[in-house]
Formats: structure tokens, sequence, C-alpha cells
């Protein structure tokens, strides 16, 4: 009897490795795996037995005694049935995250077995043009929060001439609410290895960096690990990649910003342009794109391009890793088409509302993003409606909150977080954040200073080079607004 | 500072000689093998890459992870949104009450701070203790 037992951070942090000292115990095989983003269900044991996977969690340390003595009955509470058959993972349409969960991360083995290498394969045989063809193709957006086309910086980078360029993965995933960057690099860190690898044939780069925050332990030592067998194994032939670690700067997710701690400097964000696509680390050609877009790149070129933009909808095309958390039920990831409502995900992936009270909003987007309430719930989930509702999708989170929801403090907090974060380089953000604070402390002591906030809101909007101090307002002022609604 | 800590920090750097982009790398084995970087310390590396003192000072007080004292116990508790959403505040405060600490630095040399998302939103509250992930922080499971 084989033992699948995940030992991603979310499955470590619930106890994941004492269960599996005491079923090593008992006599068991075990492989240890990752998540499979049902994170609701953690610890997720599975059992196989005649080829198939069964099912048992959330298990914590202190059920595992009796479910190794109950010899992993199928009558067991716990038992949830076949891993593969569990609705939540039978409803997504798992293109980047289809090895995630499945197997050890770092089983080169089993990456060949599951397609792993084939994409790079066939990217050098179509050749550098056709590659960045099929993913113009695609329609494949920047997953790390902007948007912007993916072809078109790759195409820009391929085109420039340079004695040297960069690929940087930016995994430096600080966006409270998000977490599948993480998840993406402790369940299939060669999958990432090798679409860096083919970005770096098809600009012609031969050096990159995966910029890796260090709150990421584990997937920093994971991936670290991945790039050694994946030298050995032929899948870094020409191409030299490392890994860097962030340093508590949540700035640093800005990519310019990103390029300056990399140089050795401060994480202070640079005006643009130039862009880094034409001068970036070192002044040099860089590419620079989320780990979520890294991860769509290998399914587009083995299926094409054509076949990704069947996915999702109007100029949204694909399929992105909806992470739910907060106040929800089924907390987790979950791949899926762009277009669904914000209903759906909430209530028929989500569950609902987990503590059993009413709804009271979903923040989109991570820190920077809008807070919606109930009326908003059938706003289809793609970059232009959030857009137009005066949010963003950001990098694909929805953070649930029930209805003792006090949105005073969140509109204060979202002042705080980015007075903390701030570079500094810019006085609306620097100054107007923490102005926002004493602002925020002065309307919930009861005093009328909306028009005050408005106005600060709208210079840093404003007046802010990137899109901490740009877009602190979105949170900032949706949440009043959310607040009035009820209140005044 | 004692020199044999001097040859430990000239040992780190050298390691990262060769390397492009050695700064941050250099800083981090600095914190983990000593738990602070000293001023000493400050004045050696810039010697050795060839920068000035306000460089490599100016690095080390920008990121929060350079900044860090060496403290006996080190408690950091998630307050991002998604753990606010699933009672981080009350939980944290609770805990605190229980374990007769408060906010920052304590006297028995307890170090406990904020930090915004650990990553694990979907089993909060979240926190780490020690370099040890929490997942459902002060929860009952
Ligand atoms: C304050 C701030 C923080 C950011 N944090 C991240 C991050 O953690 N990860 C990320 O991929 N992009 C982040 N971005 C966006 C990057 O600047 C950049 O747009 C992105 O890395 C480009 O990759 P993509 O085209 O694949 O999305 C951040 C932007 C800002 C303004
Ligand atoms: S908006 Fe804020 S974080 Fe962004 S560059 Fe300006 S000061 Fe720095
Ligand atoms: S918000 Fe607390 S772990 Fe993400």
């Amino acid at each position: 009897m084989k033992i699948f037992i995940p030992q991603d951070s979310i499955s470590l942090a619930l106890g994941a490795d004492l269960i599996s000292k005491k079923i090593t115990q008992s006599g068991h095989e075990i492989i240890r795996n990752s998540s499979r983003g049902l994170h609701f269900l953690e610890v997720l044991i599975e059992v196989e037995i005649d080829g198939a996977r069964h099912g048992f969690g959330p298990i914590s340390s202190k059920d595992i005694d009796q479910l190794i003595a109950n010899g992993f009955s199928k009558s067991h509470s716990k038992y949830l049935g076949i891993v593969d058959e569990l609705p939540l993972l039978k409803k997504q349409n798992r293109l980047s995250f289809s090895r995630c969960g499945i197997n050890a991360p770092l089983d080169y083995d089993v990456f060949l077995s599951l397609g792993g290498a084939q994409a790079l394969a066939k990217a050098k045989s179509i050749g550098a043009q056709k590659t960045i063809d099929e993913i113009k193709i695609s329609g494949l957006r920047g997953r790390g929060g902007a948007g912007f086309p993916a072809a078109i910086k790759w195409q820009t980078v391929k085109d420039v001439q340079s004695n040297q360029k960069y690929i940087i993965c930016n995994a430096d995933e600080g966006d409270s609410g998000n977490f599948a960057d993480r998840a993406f690099m402790e369940g299939d860190p060669f999958g990432l290895i090798e679409a860096m690898a083919i970005a770096g044939f098809a600009l012609g780069a031969s050096v990159g960096y995966i910029y890796i925050r260090s709150e990421y332990p584990i997937a920093i030592k994971l991936l670290k690990a991945a790039i050694e067998i994946a030298k050995a194994r032929g899948l870094l032939e020409d191409f030299d990649l490392q890994v860097f670690v962030g340093a508590g700067a949540y700035v640093c997710g800005e990519e310019t910003a990103l390029l300056e701690s990399i140089e050795g400097k401060r994480g202070m964000v640079r005006a643009k342009p130039p862009i880094p696509a034409l001068e970036g680390l070192f002044g040099k050609p860089t590419l620079v794109n989320n780990v979520l877009s890294f991860a769509a790149i290998a399914p587009i070129i083995l299926n094409g391009g054509a076949h990704y933009a069947g996915f999702g909808t109007g100029r949204s095309l694909g399929t992105i890793p909806v992470q739910l958390s907060g106040n929800v039920k089924n907390g987790g990831y979950y791949e899926l088409p762009f277009g669904m409502t914000l209903r759906e995900l909430i209530y028929e992936i989500g569950g609902g509302v987990k503590s059993g009270r009413e709804f009271g909003a979903v923040q989109i987007g991570g820190p920077l993003g809008a807070y919606f309430t109930s009326e908003n719930l059938d706003l289809i989930f793609d970059y232009e409606t959030l857009a137009q509702a005066g949010g963003i999708l950001g990098h694909g989170s929805l953070v649930v909150f029930d209805d003792t929801i006090d949105f005073l403090k969140m509109a204060r907090f979202a002042f705080e977080f980015c007075a903390h974060e701030s570079c500094g380089k810019c006085t609306p953000c620097r100054i107007g954040s923490t102005r926002g604070v004493e602002t925020m402390d002065r309307i919930i002591a009861g005093e009328n200073q909306y028009e005050l906030v408005d106005d600060l809101c709208e210079t840093m909007k404003f007046g802010s080079l990137c899109a901490l101090g740009g877009f602190t307002p979105y949170p900032v002022q949706s949440a009043i607004k959310a607040w009035r609604g009820k209140n005044v | 500072m004692e020199p044999d800590n001097k040859i430990a920090i000239k040992n780190i750097i050298e390691k990262y000689e060769a390397v492009q982009c050695s700064l941050n790398p250099i800083l981090h084995e600095i914190i983990h093998e000593n738990g602070i970087i000293e001023k000493d310390d400050i004045e050696i590396i810039a010697k050795y890459l060839n920068l000035s003192r306000a460089e490599v000072w100016g690095v080390v007080s920008f990121y929060s992870d350079f900044k860090k004292k060496p403290q006996k116990s080190h408690i950091q508790i998630c307050c991002g949104e998604a753990c606010q959403a699933q009672g981080s505040a009350q939980n944290a405060d609770e805990y605190l009450t229980q374990n007769g600490l408060v906010w920052g630095e304590n006297s028995n040399g307890v170090l406990v701070e904020k930090i915004f998302c650990l990553g694990l939103c979907s089993r909060g509250p979240a926190a780490l203790e020690n370099g040890q992930l929490i997942a459902n922080f002060g929860g009952d499971e």
C-alpha cells in the first residue's frame, strides 16, 4: 500500500511531518507529494489501492493514530472517496497545475512521465519565433497583476540585440490572499525551470533568476534542489539559472524594484521608461514574468496557443488558479477558465461563508484590490469586468469576509500597509499613506473627514510612480463606500 | 567583536566572490550564521565588494530581514487581510494574553511582530514561530 502525504507549506504547517513519521513507523511505503490545492482538506492523505488513490482528510496529528489503527478503511469518518473523482478537482481545467500534487516534486522521472521537458523540446524544434507566435495566439496576459500581454514582452526582448539578456521569474508573491506561485513552485519546480529555459531559448538569454520572497523557505529549498537535478539531467543545458532570495520588502515584487534588489541595492522603484524588456537588469534586456505566467507556457507550447485561447472569455483567455481564502469554507486554489461569476466562485467552488454568518464582502486581487459587496456578486471574474467595476483582478485572489467585517478598519489597514511597505520615492505614497491612517482614525472616531480621504486618494492615484501608492485608493475607497452604503 | 567572527565573515564573502549580485546572499548568510549584521561587518563587506559603507548600510537598513537583532524567540503573527477575515487579531490578542506577551520586544527576550502574509491564507490565521510555519494559529484544531 503506497501512501501519499503532502509536503508543501500548508501541509507542513498543519503537522504533515508528524503524520508522515507515524505512518512510516507503521511500516507503510510513503511518498511525499504536495497539496493538490484543496487546502481545506489538508492534511489530505492519499492511499493507493488497486491503482486508485483514496483520500482521507482533513487529518490532523490527533486523528492519525486512530486512522492507522483503523487500517485506512473506507468506513472512516474522514474518508473522501477517490481523489481524482472529487467534484472540486473534476470541475477544474488543470492546464498549468496538471502535475501539482500528483507525486514527489523532486522526482525527475515522474516529471518526465507526466509530460515534463516535452515543451522545451517542442520549442526547440519549432524555433524561437514560432514559440512566441503560439504564446501570441494563446492571448496569455501576465498573471503578476498588470495583465500585460506576455507575447509582446517576449517579442520585445527577442528582437533587441544584446550580448547579454536575462530571464527573471517574479516569485515575490507578497499579496495577502495569494499563494498560487508558492503552490506551483512547491508542486512542480521542474515545470517552472522548464518554462524559464524555454524563455531563455526563445529570447536568446543565457542567464536567469528566480526571485523568491524569504517568507517561502520551502519553495526556496525545493527550487535550489530542483535546479541542481535539472542541470544534471539536461533540462538546463545552455541556461544558467539561480534562485535569488528576497529580504522582506513587499515593494520588491514591483519589477523594477526587484531588479534593483538583485543588483544589490535598496528596492526602490525605477521610473519607466526605460522598460525592463529593453533596459532591465544591469541595463540589459530583461524578461520579467510572474510564476503563473511561466506556468502557462508549457501547456501553450504543447497543445498550441489556440487550445489555451479556447478557455476563458473576452480578452481574458485561458485559465487562472483562483485563490480562495479568508472566511470561506473551501479555502484553496482552483485552476479555472476566466468567466465565472463571483457568486459561483464563492458559493459553488468556495462553499460559502465559513462562519455560517451572512456574506459581508470579498476583496479581490490582493491588498491593493477593491472590496465588493453582495450586490456585486454577479460580476464576471475577468480583467475587464473587474476593472470596469472599479477593481482589479490582480493575481487572482478572493478574500471572503462575513458580515462582521469592519470596513473602516479595513480602509485604515490599507493605508497602514501602504505606509509600512512604501519604498519612499514618491511623496503621495510615503506621506499620504500615513496621513491616511490618521484621517481614518478621525473618521472612526466619528468625524466627517470623507472629503479629505477622497482628496488624498486622488493625489495618491495620480502622483504615485507605482501601483503601491497608486492602487491603495481601491481598497480604501471601496471599503468606505461599502460602509457608507450601510450606515449613512 | 571577536576576531574569530571577522574571519567567519570573510569566509562568507569569499564564498560569493565569483558570484554576480552577491550582496544580498552575503547578508542573508551573515544573518543566518550570526543572527545580526554589525557595524564592523559592513566595513568588511564594503571593502571586499568595492562599495562605500553608505551603500552597504543603505541596503541593510532597507530590508527587514537584514535589520534583525538576535532574539531568544521570534514570533511573527500574520495580519494580512485573509488572516484578519479569519479572526487573526482576536486570536493574536488571546495568544498574547495567555502567554503573558505583548507586541514588540518582551523582557524575556521574545520578540512578537506583525507580518503580512505567509502564503497560508487558505488555512489562516497563520504565524511563523522561530522559522516554523503554523496554520490555523490560535484555532481549536
Ligand atoms: C507594489 C507592487 C508589488 C508587486 N508584486 C508582484 C509580485 O509579488 N509578483 C509579481 O509577479 N508581480 C508583482 N507586481 C507586478 C510586477 O511589477 C510586474 O508587473 C510583473 O512581475 C510582470 O510579470 P507578468 O507580466 O508575468 O505579470 C507588483 C507590482 C507592484 C506595483
Ligand atoms: S508609489 Fe510608493 S512604493 Fe511605488 S514608487 Fe512611489 S513611493 Fe515607492
Ligand atoms: S494573509 Fe495571512 S497568510 Fe496570507
